[in-house]
């Protein structure tokens, strides 16, 4: 399957090096919208390497500067639909930087949810032992060392699942 | 999160405040004032969910979905641009960890990852974070509808943005030889110059020449502009209308 990104399709590139690419596309949200993306073409924030995530955000806080100096933008979004399910609609991750006005029409907002304390503590007790595990990289960096095997494998399972479901778009 | 509302009185009293303090004592008064700064320092109780000496990662109050965790600098900044490098690093490592751990946690089928920076951007909060948000179909959150832009306007944003991105990347000399052409010769700017380029870059440089005279003209308005903000760290400095591009 083509990727619009990896073949630079609808694209103007403002800035490029060895690991990342800034260009401005053509299929937006708003006017002025910026996208910061991996040169290597990879799915989602999950398979891209703790390096080139760092890279690549590092430019897009650089955007977000750009735009609020250069477009006149009053504030700036930074936004990563990771995954189909938050939106994204081409397997390739990418940042997105939105110059924002006040008269743009644009409401990228969520309505608060009100969880109790107790629905928190439940939620946090969820996270905390993922969050302990040890950090394993994944992807083309694939670390594979004694008892970490099936984490690995697991891993790759589901990254083969998110981009299954990537390719099953129009 | 709602912003505290004052009374007329107390307002012209703060104002009058304000007007007397040194930056230091406003920053201070910022800290005292942010409510992050206090779950921060561990005056109000949180759900922490990550926490090291520079940045924090505790649950949303109020989350989207179940899950939305809030990473923020344990220093007080309010939008992106003032942060330091090192901290944007440190930040980037948490949301990636943050982001991965939700999706494998609470089998959620992706993660956004929301920043806003300023009120335009529909910042609510006076401490900079960056929102990670566990999605599922048809949640209807952060929901809009793509457009197509047109290539004219692609073009224009590209000419105003170039420059000054150039300048904040610190591009290679090679890069910003070509880019700066047309800036010197602006006298002939209606002259062909077919050696004008000798390292041409491909794509982008047709558009250039045809271009040239506008740039010149925009690159005369930004001059001033670029030299009182020598620092791009102060990304709230020089927010002109030149907004135009948008309407």
């Amino acid at each position: 399957m083509k990727c619009e990104y990896c073949e630079r399709i609808g694209q103007e590139v403002l800035y490029e090096d060895s690991i990342a690419v800034i260009a401005l596309r053509d299929n937006v949200l708003t006017a002025g919208q910026i996208t910061v993306y991996p040169k290597k073409h990879s799915p989602i924030l999950e398979t891209i390497d703790e390096k080139t995530f760092q890279h690549c955000f590092q430019l897009a806080s650089k955007v977000s500067i750009a735009a609020f100096e250069s477009l006149g933008s009053q504030g700036t979004n930074i936004l990563i639909q990771n995954g189909l399910a938050s939106g994204q609609t081409t397997p390739h991750f990418a940042i997105e930087v939105i110059p924002r006005i006040p008269s743009d029409n644009l409401s990228l907002k969520w309505n608060p949810t009100n969880p109790t304390q107790d629905d928190l503590a439940m939620t946090l007790s969820q996270i905390i032992p993922e969050m302990d595990k040890p950090v394993v990289e994944i992807g083309d960096e694939v670390v594979v060392d004694g008892g970490d095997t099936e984490a690995v494998l697991e891993q790759q399972d589901e990254n083969n699942f998110l981009l299954k479901s990537l390719k099953r778009l129009p | 999160m709602a912003e505290p509302e004052l009374t007329a009185e107390q307002q012209a009293e703060l104002q009058e405040k304000l007007k007397n303090m040194s930056p230091e004592e406003l920053a201070e008064l910022q800290k005292q004032q942010c409510i992050f700064c206090q779950i921060i320092a561990g005056k109000i109780p949180s759900h922490k969910v990550y926490d090291d000496k520079e940045v924090i990662a505790i649950l949303d109050i109020h989350p989207a979905t179940k899950g939305q965790v809030i990473v923020m600098s344990k220093e007080h900044y309010a939008i992106m641009p003032q942060i330091p490098p090192t901290i944007i690093l440190k930040l980037s490592n948490v949301v990636k960890r943050v982001s991965h751990v939700l999706l494998r946690a609470l089998k959620v089928e992706g993660t956004s990852v929301f920043i806003a920076n300023g009120d335009a951007a529909g910042q609510t909060t006076p401490h900079f974070m960056i929102h990670v948000i566990p999605r599922s179909h048809g949640d209807g959150i952060l929901e809009q509808t793509p457009k197509i832009i047109e290539k004219e306007l692609i073009t224009k944003t590209k000419e105003a943005l170039q420059d000054k991105l150039n300048q904040i990347l610190e591009v290679t000399e090679e890069v910003q030889q070509t880019l700066s052409t047309p800036k010197e010769t602006p006298v002939k700017e209606e002259v062909e110059e077919p050696e004008e380029e000798p390292e041409a870059k491909e794509k982008p440089k047709p558009k250039k020449k045809k271009t040239a005279k506008k740039k010149a003209a925009a690159k005369k308005q930004e001059e001033p502009e670029e030299e009182s903000t020598p620092a791009p760290a102060q990304g709230g400095a020089s927010l002109d209308d030149i907004a135009n591009l948008f309407k």
